[in-house]
């Protein structure tokens, strides 16, 4: 166990000063949920740990003029109790209901999650689906990041050694259906093996006339599903085109991550996540 | 590095070793600890309370369950120093002086201790669910304890030890962790050079986690 140092700001501009000059040897601590993990096994070799999880700066979520705002540093069981969350962005409501457990939900936190950029991050689909993007602020000042740049690579965060996730701007949107789905070992706690997001709205002829859909876990950075989406849009929600869309869906999947020895299992697995999740969707054009 | 820090902050920054001040189980604690200890080993080895387990050390099995201002937490996945100023209620802190906490009762009547590994860890997880919400419905108690395995009883004892608690009726059936209530003051302090604990007189090695109350 290498000895570490300890640094708690009482400010974000005292965090990024403190980043500014120690950046590349300084972890930053919000949760921990990550972090210590890696603490413990050895493998984080950084001089100090900067806790930010104390920062108010970080923990607000507002309705502003931008969008939906929800800070790095909101946990999930604060997205879980958000009414603005439930309205505006229910797929994250949903993927806070499940991830982990109880005991991670209430110190992990969201900027955590996206920051530490494992391809199985639960709120990285819904965060892509609001076309979120991440605020992030250096000592030069602030920046913002879609979700598909914010993951260079798998566990490879784009981020900057003096940068600092401030908060997310989500679309809001009160969609007539949206929804979050895993595949994990058991429900609690599993790392996910396969995550995914929706959001869509019918006209009133029953079309869908607005769909927005990611697939978490499957594949090393973040990714809207455009091809899927295209597929769904303006037609009605039959069980024969969501069906149609499952196999372009495993299709598209195939083709980022070429066929891996678990792909026996994901194809067909990710064409059934679908049609779980989308299959509420049929109702609206027999109502 | 040391100079730009201190520049700003006045106290326990840039250390290799950190001065914390805590709530546990309603006694102020005081303890200086390395800053790669997680919560859990504050706990077991410097305080040396043991009641809460480390199974898995990831966060997977919630042995090490406890509650940080109320909430629970796995104390394996917290960074120790992060307690500092936070109110601490583990295992130790449930029962009162009249007795076991209602819920370790309903525990013993329903038979959800077997070998009692989680037990610790199931119990904290369950007084923070009934501190939140104390009339929880089926779903609700099974997502709250979730995140704590139990290898011995199925769980099914656990479940219905837990229904059996509720819904409860009676504020006195939760600590609020204020250090001037249920429990009598006593100083906790610890010894800079050997970390060891001093409880009341005590050594820690003499204390087995049950003598916070005297």
């Amino acid at each position: 166990m290498t000895e570490m140092k300890y640094y708690r700001p009482e400010t974000l501009e005292q965090a990024l000063d403190f980043l500014d000059a120690h950046g590349a040897r300084t972890e930053i601590l919000a949760g921990g949920t990550d972090v210590m993990v890696d603490v413990r096994s050895g493998v984080l070799h950084k001089e100090t740990l900067l806790d930010v999880s104390r920062l108010a700066a970080l923990k607000k979520i507002e309705m502003t003029d931008a969008g939906l705002c929800v800070g790095s540093g909101v946990t999930l069981s604060e997205i879980n109790t958000s009414p603005l969350i439930k309205k505006y962005a229910p797929a994250l409501g949903k993927c806070s209901e499940t991830f982990a457990s109880r005991q991670i939900r209430n110190i992990a936190t969201i900027g955590g999650n996206v920051a530490h950029a494992s391809p199985c991050g639960d709120t990285i689909p819904p965060l892509v689906i609001h076309e979120a993007r991440a605020v992030v602020a250096n000592q030069n000042g602030v920046k913002e990041i879609s979700m598909d740049a914010i993951a260079a690579g798998a566990y490879q965060s784009a981020l900057a050694a003096g940068d600092i996730i401030v908060k997310f701007i989500l679309k809001p949107r009160e969609a007539g259906f949206a929804d979050f789905q895993k595949i994990a070992r058991r429900r609690a706690l599993a790392i996910s093996r396969m995550t995914m997001a929706v959001m869509a709205d019918k006209d009133e002829a029953g079309k869908i006339c607005f769909v927005r859909f990611s697939l978490g876990a499957c594949t090393p950075t973040p990714h809207r599903m455009d091809a899927v989406e295209s597929f769904l849009m303006g037609q009605n929600p039959t069980h024969e085109l969501l069906r149609g869309a499952g196999t372009l869906l495993a299709e598209k999947m195939v083709e980022i991550t070429g066929r891996r020895s678990s792909i026996i299992y994901k194809e067909p697995a990710v064409q059934g996540l679908f049609m779980r999740m989308m299959y509420p969707m049929v109702g609206w054009c027999e109502k | 590095m040391g100079q730009s820090v201190n520049r700003r902050v006045t106290k326990k920054m840039d250390q290799k070793k950190v001065d914390i001040q805590f709530t546990l189980n309603a006694q102020k604690t005081s303890v200086r600890i390395p800053v790669e200890m997680t919560a859990l080993q504050v706990i077991r080895d410097v305080v040396g309370f043991k009641g809460s387990k480390e199974g898995c050390g990831i966060g997977e099995c919630g042995a090490c369950t406890i509650e940080v201002d109320g909430k629970a937490i796995n104390s394996c996945l917290m960074c120790g120093v992060q307690l500092d100023g936070r109110e601490v209620l583990t295992i130790e802190g449930l029962e009162r002086e009249e007795g076991l906490h209602p819920i370790q009762e309903t525990f013993l009547e329903h038979h959800a201790v077997q070998c009692g590994f989680c037990t610790p860890g199931i119990l904290m997880s369950t007084h923070a669910l009934l501190k939140e919400n104390p009339a929880p419905d089926d779903e609700e108690i099974r997502d709250a304890v979730s995140g704590n395995l139990c290898r011995c009883t199925g769980y099914q004892q656990i479940f219905s030890s837990i229904k059996a608690a509720t819904p409860v009726k009676d504020d006195s059936f939760f600590h609020t962790g204020d250090a001037e209530n249920t429990l009598k003051k006593s100083q906790v302090f610890a010894d800079e050079t050997s970390s060891s604990m001093v409880l009341n007189g005590t050594k820690k090695g003499e204390n087995n986690g049950e003598g916070c109350h005297d």
